[in-house]
């Protein structure tokens, strides 16, 4: 047993008691100093966990807990969102009239639930930090209690996230009657033979459309919209980058970890999944209006591309998914960190709010802007780079599967869809005309920090994406491929 | 000749599905509150069928948090709205027709599933579920998630009282 | 017929089915998160038939786990329905509709 592995999360819950603690001795006014206090101790945190907290690679609790590459990854990623998060909270605090420190602490806790979840080996870890992240974001969710919108976000999202949650557990325990073991390594040992038991597919798909949910995939996406939508900005901005991430690393090691082999022969579903999910999101962000709800749309066609990666079943295809992933949360970070910081002066979020942003700010207009280049996947942004891998990881699928052929059309049609929702917005700012009698936007150091951070990581990981692209190379190489591709059902013909 | 297990089983499977049945779907009352009776009679025939597993110390468990704590604190939440009776709302024909064969095809799929299900271990060796062996699997193996559910635990505290204490500082 | 592992699992997927019909067709969110937890308990009652039937305890402590998250679910989503009914004055999903669907 090695319990010193988890000195990261217990760092980070510590914090998370710590700060809903000092809200008790402190003055309301000093808040936002609270949150960067505690956004500059998770920089620590960061900081230390990449070297000095956890040297080596292991497992703890029986295997329950794995710390490895993947989870190495995650983490880091995880808690460089943290810190952006709370760095936006205090932007927005014009908006949450009450309990600022309890929303740094729910952040932290939220946050401590994604740690967690990227280092999970067995089922029921898996479902408990799923259930701290979803029930700490209904909260979060609807943590505007004096605006119906706020509100009614978290109720969607409660009654959609409790039903996925039942979903989940009555698949572990289909899985764990079936294999006797809810570990994945042991469930990976012995899958040849409980591939041909229904309890336990059945166990396993129940799962997996818990998962779905997390990351807003076809057709367990009817939550995303609304939620965006309603949701304080910051909340909003941590369930896409951290618990849709969170959802991601699952479905890896569920997948690739724990059932590689039953994952080759469902290919096909993962497929049209993929297709659908880009399509849907696609095809509704178009008519938007509201600048959120259109970001839940297009965070619908994202898990849709991030899917692609997944249904190419190779280990090009996941190290894409974990580059697209890195990348997609700088941008998605900025371009809310940009909400946050129009948050005191701009009542509402609709697109034609932003009309005239180039010159009341050109700073945040243009850091909208390459957010918004970034997620439509021109060069040489980030968002480029990571599509142009998902597609690559697709055609090289397609070698050994031409229905892959489809789905890079499938795939380059959301591109071209997007071009046009992404630009409808940049055109509002710039071409847009600004409300009269309107001034200049200031834009606090903090948040200038946040963007500056969120912008460099957009263009530097865009224009040298190597290093990034190692890394995430290096940390799928746990994970199983089975290569029994479509030839097994050829044989089985013959 | 069944035994009288058996016939304590099918008993309380009737039970639990009948009264399951009257949670969701009460043809006599649109009440909540009535609801809310049923889900605790649902409740307590369940704790009986954790009797007939041996499942002592949860058949305890579930009538004490559940039938005790949880549905207290809908029964309050109901009264505490003092939430009308529904009224009879033209439920879309269409949406429950195609909900009901949606649920149906699922069920068939599951029960068709199960029906595979075989025990993985011979009848002399099943264990009963008594308090001390299950304690000693909750502190050894599943140490960790038992810790994340109390940090569960003081989210849903902090989360409560956020969202429903009248005037917050 | 003597009472087995299928028996108990039958219970389970209906009573899980019924919940999920709860949940799609009624339209009072408190009677929808009764249906929830319908669900949640037929889960528990499967992990406890498999407990018995295959001899591991680890399925009951799991059981644990599940009332445990319904506890902690049904006292944030209570409190969110609280919440909505004061500022909205109703119960009912058909009334939610300020975000457009």
């Amino acid at each position: 047993m090695n319990h010193s592995l988890i000195t990261t999360e217990i760092l980070v819950i510590l914090l998370g008691l710590g700060v809903l603690l000092a809200d008790l001795w402190i003055r309301p006014e000093s808040r936002p100093a609270l949150g960067w206090l505690a956004a500059s101790l998770l920089g620590c945190i960061l900081a230390l966990s990449l070297g000095a907290l956890t040297p080596h690679d292991g497992s703890a609790f029986g295997g329950m807990y794995v710390l490895d590459g993947l989870a190495r990854y995650f983490k880091g990623f995880f808690l460089l969102a943290g810190i952006l998060v709370i760095l936006m909270t205090v932007e927005f605090r014009h908006r949450l009239p009450v309990g600022l420190s309890e929303f740094f602490a729910l952040t932290l806790f939220a946050l401590a639930g994604m740690l967690f979840a990227a280092s999970a080996n067995d089922f029921i870890l898996m479902f408990v930090s799923l259930e701290l992240i979803t029930v700490t974001f209904f909260v979060l969710n609807s943590f505007q209690r004096a605006r119906l919108p706020s509100l009614e976000a978290g109720v969607k999202y409660l009654i959609l996230g409790g039903v996925a949650s039942a979903f989940m557990i009555f698949g572990i325990a289909l899985i764990f009657g079936s294999a006797n073991t809810t570990n994945f390594s042991l469930v990976a040992a012995q899958q040849a033979q409980l591939a041909a038991n229904p309890v336990f597919l059945t166990g396993l798909m129940l799962v997996l459309v818990g998962l779905g949910f997390k990351i807003a995939a076809f057709p367990f996406h009817l939550w995303a919209p609304d939620v965006y939508q309603g949701s304080p900005a910051p909340a909003t901005a941590f369930l896409s980058v951290g618990s849709k991430a969170a959802g991601f690393v699952l479905l890896l090691r569920v997948l690739f970890g724990a059932v590689p082999q039953i994952t080759s022969q469902w290919q096909v579903l993962l497929m049209v999944t993929a297709a659908i999910t880009i399509l849907y999101g696609s095809l509704c962000a178009l008519p938007q209006r509201n600048f959120k709800r259109l970001l839940g749309y297009s965070s619908i066609a994202n898990a849709g591309y991030l899917l692609l990666g997944v249904a190419a079943e190779s280990r090009t295809g996941s190290s894409a998914v974990l580059y697209y992933l890195g990348g997609y949360f700088f941008t998605v970070l900025a371009i809310f960190t940009v909400l946050c910081s129009l948050s005191s002066t701009i009542d509402n979020d609709e697109i034609s709010a932003l009309n005239g942003l180039g010159r009341r700010s050109p700073f945040l207009a243009a850091a909208l802007s390459i957010g918004l280049v970034s997620l439509a996947g021109i060069p040489p942004m980030v968002g480029f780079f990571g599509k142009f891998q998902l597609l690559a990881a697709v055609l090289e699928a397609a070698r050994l599967a031409p229905a892959f052929y489809v789905l890079l059309g499938v795939a380059v049609v959301g591109v071209v869809l997007s071009l046009y929702y992404y630009f409808n917005v940049i055109r509002a700012m710039y071409w847009g005309d600004a409300p009269a009698g309107v001034s200049l936007i200031e834009v606090s150091a903090p948040a200038r920090i946040a963007l500056l951070v969120c912008l460099a990581g957009v263009l530097y990981l865009g224009i040298a994406p190597g290093g990034l692209l190692r890394l995430a190379d290096g940390a799928v190489a746990g994970l199983k491929f089975s290569p029994a591709h479509a030839p097994s059902v050829v044989t089985a013909a013959h | 000749m069944p035994e009288f297990t058996d016939l304590l089983f099918y008993g309380l499977a009737a039970l639990t599905l009948g009264f399951g049945f009257l949670t969701v779907a009460n043809p006599f009352s649109r009440n909540p509150v009535t609801n809310a009776m049923f889900l605790v009679l649902t409740i307590i025939s369940m704790a009986g069928l954790f009797v007939l597993l041996h499942a002592f110390f949860l058949a305890a468990i579930q009538v004490l948090v559940y039938a005790g704590a949880v549905m207290v604190l809908f029964l309050f939440v109901i009264m505490l709205l003092d939430l009308p009776e529904e009224n009879r709302r033209q439920i879309k024909t269409l949406t429950l027709g195609l909900g009901t064969i949606a649920v149906a095809a699922i069920a068939g799929i599951f029960i068709k599933a199960i029906s595979h299900a075989a025990p993985l271990a011979a009848s002399d060796r099943w264990l009963d579920g008594e308090t001390k062996p299950l304690g000693k699997i909750l502190f050894e193996t599943y140490l960790l998630p038992f810790e994340i559910l109390s940090l569960l635990l003081l989210v849903a505290m902090v989360g409560v009282i956020l969202l429903s204490k009248k005037d917050l500082k | 017929m003597h009472a087995g592992l299928n028996h108990y699992l039958t219970v389970s997927v209906l009573l899980f089915c019924l919940g999920f019909l709860g949940v799609i067709t009624r339209r009072n969110l408190v009677v929808i998160y009764m249906g929830l937890e319908l669900m949640l308990n037929a889960a528990n009652l499967a992990l406890v038939a498999f407990s018995r039937f295959n001899a591991n305890l680890n399925g009951q402590v799991m059981v644990f786990f599940t009332i445990t998250v319904a506890a902690a679910e049904v006292a944030v989503g209570l409190a969110l329905i609280v919440a909505l009914y004061r500022k909205r004055g109703t119960a009912h999903v058909e009334d939610l509709a300020t975000l457009k669907l």
